[in-house]
């Protein structure tokens, strides 16, 4: 399963997305592709059962980097405690939930790649879209390897 | 020193509610002296965007004004451009958009009820915590939300935003095996979910607080057998009735300095609530007998004027959604051709539904062919601002004793009872006690 998280309208935030976009080509068997706002709560029924579910969203870093790529393999470090409002809602949110319910999967990758332009339109600026190049072989490349180990993305 | 006589709480971002706000607590002795919901959520400008557009397009940009309630936006606005072509729907599209409206009202409720709310009644900072100790319990709330998504998927074409309703009626319509399949798959299971979650959330303790202002809620004037979802006419507690075009001779909406939103009045009477305690206690009698029972069975009355327990009322409410829904599935008849063609005049429409918060109010003017002239928009979190204030005044001013920390956990956990949705009203919550 690969989940892009982003809006399409907002530039760069689409690159989950786009990455999804790019893999949709690629003939990869057994691999469900999907889209998402990146709400908690759907986020969980999308990857609940599964063996890998590999997530692509935009991310900030400080001191910036556009489209350099940040891969996180959960468990990372403990999400803020305070819940916030659901505009807040993300991954984070949805990790420390699925993680209370048992509802994450076997193995859950994620990769942030740095955004450059979140203003409004469609389109990914240059250093992203070549990120998202770049990162859609690697995960054709991950899933293939997966694939071959028997195990259901 | 013990006690303190000037004291100020401010919250500056508001947690677990729809949007971005704060609150700020001014003290002066033993006086609350001032409160005020701070909405700073940058205002939003969709009634200018919708001016110099199409009569079609309301819908989809109306919708983009909540991520929550964007079905209540599209009906609202579907309901005023009809009033204005002069195109009422047919009875099946009118039936299909109530079903489709019961899935956002149970997918808001579980929300609201779960993952906001409920975590504040069992002494839990958010739902995680809630989840690590009541698992059972969140799955339902999880299990509630998946049903009302179904409902929006299947015959909105997609859960948040859905894109198959037009002016009119909708793009497509879907076929009664389509919908026996959601029913026996979804609906029926989520019922039972829905039936124990009245009962768990009876069993919460509420603080022993009651308000007084009128209350208004849409009633529908045809069938008094329909609990207010899609359609009908507004009416308050103390008996005032008006049609929804005269919407605006009795509501009136002022700006205040600390709010991006508007703060709405009821003209002569002041502060009044819309949302489910006002729909609730006008239409008790029009909920489904299992939904009457449930309430009865949580220990509801004909009505109910404890903010606290809106919980309650929310879960009867969900209890009543999928009733409904199983009733408007047995009864689909697909409607055909799935719109009307609403054909522009130069008119002025108006459009009144039930969001989840309470009544939403359309207007639009358009010219000949259609261009939007003019539109105005109500959302219900601006009508209650001030009744929110003025009940956290009384909240507070007596719970003077209780240390900041405190006293802000409960100010937030009142404000959560209205279930504020501040980007519809900007269209919330860092609070600030200020004592001196």
């Amino acid at each position: 399963m690969v989940i892009g998280v982003g809006n399409p309208y907002r530039r760069d935030d689409g690159v989950g997305p786009a990455v999804v976009d790019r893999l949709r080509g690629a003939g990869l068997s057994g691999v469900t592709l999907a889209e998402s706002d990146g709400e908690a709560c759907a986020l969980m029924l999308l990857w609940h059962g599964r063996r890998l579910a590999i997530v692509v969203d935009a991310v900030r870093a400080e001191p910036p980097c556009p489209g350099r790529v940040h891969r996180l393999v959960v468990p990372w470090p403990a999400p803020p405690g305070r819940s916030a409002g659901t505009h807040a809602t993300g991954p984070a949110d949805a990790v420390a939930l699925a993680r209370a319910l048992a509802r994450l999967p076997q193995r859950l990758v994620v990769y942030g790649v740095e955004a450059a332009d979140t203003g409004f339109g469609p389109g990914l600026s240059p250093s992203v879209a070549s990120a998202a190049d770049r990162l859609a072989a690697l995960i054709i490349g991950e899933a293939r390897a997966a694939g071959r180990a028997g195990t259901r993305a | 020193m013990t006690h303190r006589h000037d004291r100020a709480l401010h919250v500056a971002a508001l947690a677990r509610v729809e949007g971005e706000g704060a609150m700020h607590v001014q003290v002066d002795g033993d006086v609350v002296t001032d409160v005020r919901l701070d909405i700073y959520e940058p205002p939003r400008f969709f009634e200018a965007f919708l001016v110099g557009r199409g009569h079609h397009e309301p819908p989809d940009i109306t919708a983009r004004i909540c991520g929550i309630c964007p079905v209540a936006y599209q009906l609202s606005a579907c309901l005023a451009i009809e009033d204005a072509c002069g195109t009422p729907v047919s009875e099946p599209v009118a039936e299909l958009r109530r079903l489709l409206y019961c899935g956002e009202w149970v997918a808001s409720h579980a929300l609201h009820v779960y993952l906001l709310h409920a975590p504040d009644f069992l002494g839990y900072p958010n739902v995680v915590e809630l989840a690590r100790d009541h698992r059972a319990a969140v799955e339902r709330g999880l299990a509630l939300k998946q049903a009302g998504n179904a409902i929006l998927e299947l015959v909105g074409g997609r859960p948040i935003h859905p894109v198959n309703v037009r002016v009119g009626g909708f793009h497509r319509a879907p076929s009664p095996p389509e919908l026996r399949a959601l029913a026996r798959d979804v609906l029926r299971p989520a019922l039972d979910h829905a039936l124990a979650t009245a009962e768990w959330v009876a069993g919460f303790t509420f603080p022993d607080f009651t308000i007084d202002h009128e209350l208004l809620a849409l009633v529908d004037p045809v069938d008094p057998q329909r609990y207010p979802i899609d359609r009908g006419a507004p009416r308050t507690s103390a008996g005032r009735s008006f049609a929804v075009a005269e919407f605006e001779q009795h509501i009136v909406e002022t700006q205040v300095p600390h709010s991006t939103a508007l703060h709405g009045r009821l003209a002569g009477a002041g502060t009044y609530l819309t949302g489910p305690l006002a729909r609730y206690s006008l239409n008790h009698a029009r909920l489904s007998p299992l939904a009457r029972q449930a309430a009865a069975a949580a220990g509801l009355g004909e009505r109910c004027d404890n903010p606290f327990r809106s919980i309650v009322v929310r879960a009867v409410e969900m209890v009543y959604a999928l009733d409904e829904a199983l009733r408007l599935v047995e009864a689909y008849e697909p409607p055909d051709p799935p719109y009307e063609e609403a054909v522009p005049r130069a008119a002025t429409g108006w459009g009144a539904t039930e969001a989840p918060r309470g009544t939403l109010f359309h207007r639009y003017r358009l010219d000949a062919d259609g261009t939007i002239a003019t539109a105005r928009i109500v959302p219900p979190t601006a009508q209650n601002q001030p009744a929110i204030e003025a009940d956290l005044r009384r909240f507070v001013q007596d719970r003077l004793g209780l240390d900041d920390g405190r006293l802000t956990t409960e100010c937030e956990h009142a404000i959560r009872n209205y279930d504020p949705c501040i980007s519809c009203a900007t269209h919330f919550l860092d609070l600030t006690v200020e004592r001196r």
